[in-house]
């Protein structure tokens, strides 16, 4: 490196920093990516304003009903809901993933589970289906156009317009001054991506770690790849209008269509009707179980929870005792189906991790959405906690349920809390 | 023609996705829906209000050409509990058993129609006139007497009708494939709406074309007009759509499942709790009960109180919920206003929505279908309520039985599909947005390009 390299790279500098188009690109994604980090922020923080009022109302909630049902405790636990909630991650407003489309704030009773766990979240399915304009998108989707309109023509309208021919005539390798043309523009974008994430920093609160370095990372990666793209599109020597075309269509293909064939493929080799069939067999089972003999539709409760074998089943009045039990086998016969949806559930989230290896887009929207923990593996994990917090709340209950009808104040101590996992 | 074959095999590899996928989805659905129906049809002598809570679970069916346009489907619950006392939602989406790959879009044969034929017209459209500007060609015709006018509308004319004969004939063609091997799905109705989707699309590649042009000859060279072009299409068919819908949500905040509950327990609480036995507005529907039958005790009633009273209870719920339900909506409504108003400036805009109407996968077929199967829970509910109250002894009020036949006499629910003109009457603006952009045309083309200057 020479002073006049450097002197060349400062002209190329002012030429680039004085042409209006290149302007106006930075200033349209800078405008954009200020928008989309307070869309994600608002969006995250909506949804932590409904995480806030869950206590409150299960507080509510729960000193009614104890009021209400006070000897009565069948009743209580049949109308008494409890609540859990995903907490958002540090970097959900950076990637909002799937978090407007999975539901949040799950609340269940004791009753069987496999009924109320798919319980969606109120939206707007036009929202949904526009999806969101978050930082993460601007990254995956809108960069690699703006490093598109930067570069498509650096070298061909040259070469039109015949200035090419005087640069050739300079005693500059050729090949320098592309490398050069092309450096500026990287660091620009490589400037603006510096400067939305430190926006991003600030205004979302973001932590200053290996995490955030991850996410650097991967964006200067992809941001050369994107380079690197149109840098070997240059060298083929096309005209600008070829050029243009060329690259739309290959980002057409990366950030569209490839993503959209892989969906495609998901859905068709991992189908999963066993959503529908557990909602029908828990039902089915359920119900069934109200004209069967009472001790043998039992029978698969006492097999899990042989200590309540002792207390009497009176066979032709109601009985807490009969009536969770039957819960229980409900979900219990359901529970194949669940467990075969669950793990094709992780297994369509492998398969779309797998596929990022071989496109860039979905590479980085998948790494942020797990950064982010706004991704089905997430919610996965979401849902495995309320399992588990129906299992403890029902367990909470069975002693008293099969004792009697009431339960004492001081036993409230021991209620389970939802562990967020 | 590489282009050409490209789109091609997009168009046919997407027509095949769209019709097996429906076909499918629909198929795994009708088996779930036989079953639940079976099982409804031969279950045991039961307690109506058992019934009530057995309930009844409906599959949404796929709507007959969500195969060419996907619109909300994705992201739409298909499973519906319909039960006595609550309003579930409609669950089980396809994108929340999605890892978030379908936010990248579909592949679907109305994707590539409203977003990559308009680039398609544009390749082939830039230079039409730039070019001819650029080397002088376009001076000699004018000085030859052709006036800017027929230019325009000969340019205009010729790229639509290249491209209408190839991606209409395609749309035709596998319309017509898709119903011969599914002719079940063929319905006059589906037919008409058929044929507005080609008609509409017919008029947005005219618009587009006529963009074209438009830009092409307001530019000196054909690669300012190309770059125009693309900055346009990424404005309205990338950024323009999802802003609108954010900057919708943004304006008219709607609650959360969580607010939208506790707004309708709130309401309740100030009608009453038909489980509270001191509760004012039942204690008071009691004695208005008792007096109009001029008996002092429920005991004495020619009917069973507790169906009574359980047919009052959801008559209040079901109105509260109703209304609750229909604020929502307005506010989702509104939030999709600011695309439907957008069309006016975004022809993507107008030909999406009009699309999505068209082929009955927009929000308002969805929300109909919600409201068609709130109905028939009612409906179903308040039967066995009558049953509760006539035929159900009030001593044996919660263990007596009736005899099966009387619940399977009910008919099972049946989705009541909606022709073309209740679809477009849900998206006006939409519609008129359509209006304006053919009378944009017909204006130009009668005063504007009279003294259009091409330099």
């Amino acid at each position: 490196m020479n002073t006049a390299f450097f002197k060349l790279f400062a002209t190329e500098y002012k030429n680039f920093a004085r042409n209006p188009i290149s302007i106006l690109g930075f200033a349209v994604i800078f405008i954009i990516g200020i928008y989309a980090i307070f869309h994600g922020k608002n969006t995250v923080s909506q949804q932590e304003e409904t995480i806030e009022k869950i206590a409150e109302i299960q507080k509510l909630e729960l000193s009614k009903n104890k009021r209400l049902f006070s000897d009565n405790l069948s009743y209580f636990t049949y109308y008494q809901f409890y609540y859990t909630q995903n907490d958002p991650g540090t970097w959900a407003a950076f990637s909002l993933g799937q978090r407007d489309v999975n539901n949040y704030s799950l609340k269940l009773r004791i009753l069987a589970l496999e009924g109320q766990l798919y319980d969606t979240e109120l939206t707007n399915p036009m929202t949904l289906l526009s999806g969101n304009l978050d930082l993460s998108f601007l990254f995956v989707v809108l960069i690699p156009l703006l490093i598109i309109a930067l570069c498509f023509n650096l070298i061909s309208s040259e070469r039109e317009s015949g200035v090419w021919a005087v640069v050739a005539s300079q005693p500059y390798s050729l090949s320098r001054i592309i490398f050069l043309k092309f450096s500026v523009r990287f660091l620009a974008v490589l400037g603006l991506s510096v400067l939305l994430l430190t926006a991003a920093l600030w205004l979302l609160g973001l932590p200053f770690d290996s995490d955030f370095g991850l996410v650097f990372l991967l964006i200067v990666g992809y941001e050369l790849f994107w380079f690197a793209l149109v840098y070997v599109l240059t060298l083929l020597k096309k005209n600008s209008n070829y050029n243009a075309v060329t690259l739309l269509g290959i980002w057409l293909f990366l950030v569209v269509l490839l993503p959209a064939l892989g969906n495609v493929l998901v859905n068709r080799f991992i189908p999963i009707p066993e959503a529908f069939s557990t909602t029908v067999t828990q039902r089915e089972a359920y119900h069934e179980k109200w004209d069967m003999p009472r001790r043998e539709a039992m029978e698969p409760f006492y097999g899990a929870y042989p200590q309540y074998r002792s207390y009497s089943i009176p066979e032709d009045a109601y009985s807490n005792g009969w009536y969770y039990a039957m819960q229980y086998v409900a979900d219990q016969e359901a529970g194949k189906d669940s467990k075969l949806l669950f793990e094709k559930l992780e297994n369509r989230q492998e398969v779309s991790r797998k596929l990022g290896y071989f496109i860039p887009s979905l590479l980085l929207q998948n790494t942020f959405n797990r950064i982010a923990e706004t991704d089905l593996e997430d919610h996965l994990n979401y849902l495995e906690a309320v399992k588990n917090y129906h299992k403890a709340i029902s367990e909470f209950f069975y002693p008293h349920l099969f004792k009697g009808n009431s339960i004492d104040e001081k036993d409230w101590d021991d209620f389970p809390e939802f562990d967020t996992y | 023609m590489v282009l050409i074959g490209v789109f091609a095999v997009l168009m046919l590899f997407s027509a095949f996705i769209g019709v097996e996928n429906t076909a499918e989805q629909n198929s795994i659905r009708e088996t779930y829906q036989e079953q639940v129906h079976d099982d409804y049809v031969n279950q045991p002598d039961r307690n109506p209000h058992r019934v009530s809570h057995y309930g009844y679970l409906v599959f949404r069916e796929r709507p007959a050409l969500s195969f060419f346009e996907f619109g909300i489907e994705s992201f739409a619950g298909n499973s519906i509990f319909l039960e006595a006392h609550r309003q579930n939602t409609v669950n089980l989406s396809e994108a929340g058993f999605s890892n978030g790959m379908l936010r990248f879009g579909e592949l679907s044969m109305a994707l590539i129609l409203q977003l990559l034929v308009p680039l398609f017209i544009f390749f082939i459209g830039y230079g039409t006139l730039a070019d001819l500007k650029a080397n002088g060609v376009l001076k000699i015709m004018l000085a030859q007497g052709v006036s800017a006018k027929r230019l325009i509308w000969g340019k205009t004319l010729g790229i639509f009708s290249f491209t209408t004969t190839v991606f209409i004939g395609a749309m035709l063609l596998i319309f017509s494939i898709a119903f011969v091997a599914y002719p079940e799905a063929i319905t006059p109705a589906v037919l008409l709406r058929s044929l507005f989707a080609m008609a509409l699309y017919t008029v947005y590649f005219f618009i587009c074309s006529w963009i074209t042009v438009l830009i092409s000859a307001k530019s000196s060279r054909g690669g300012a007009a190309l770059i125009s072009l693309i900055l346009l299409w990424m404005l309205c068919g990338i950024i323009l759509p999802k802003m609108a819908q954010n900057v919708g949500y943004a304006l008219f905040p709607a609650p959360s499942k969580l607010e939208f509950e506790t707004r309708i327990t709130e309401d309740l609480e100030q009608v009453g709790d038909s489980h509270d036995p001191d509760d004012a507005y039942y204690t008071s529907f009691r004695e208005k009960t008792l007096a109009e039958y001029g008996v002092d005790d429920v005991k004495d009633l020619p009917f069973n109180y507790a169906g009574h009273l359980m047919a009052e209870g959801e008559r209040v719920t079901t109105e509260l919920y109703r209304s609750h339900f229909d604020e929502l909506i307005a506010t989702y409504t509104n939030q999709n206003s600011i695309a439907a108003y957008l069309s006016f400036i975004n022809p993507y805009l107008m030909v999406r929505n009009l699309s999505m109407a068209a082929t009955g996968t927009d929000m308002a077929h969805y929300i109909d279908f919600q409201k068609q199967t709130e109905d028939y829970r009612y409906r179903q509910t308040q039967y066995f309520n009558e049953l509760h109250k006539n035929e159900v002894d009030a001593e044996r009020s919660g263990t007596q039985r009736l005899n099966s036949a009387r619940f399977n006499e009910r008919d099972p629910f049946e989705y009541e599909n909606r022709g073309l003109f209740w679809a477009l009457s849900n998206n006006v603006i939409t519609l008129l947005a359509l209006v304006f952009w053919l009378m944009l045309i017909v204006l130009s083309f009668s005063f504007g390009f009279k003294k259009i200057k091409l330099y």
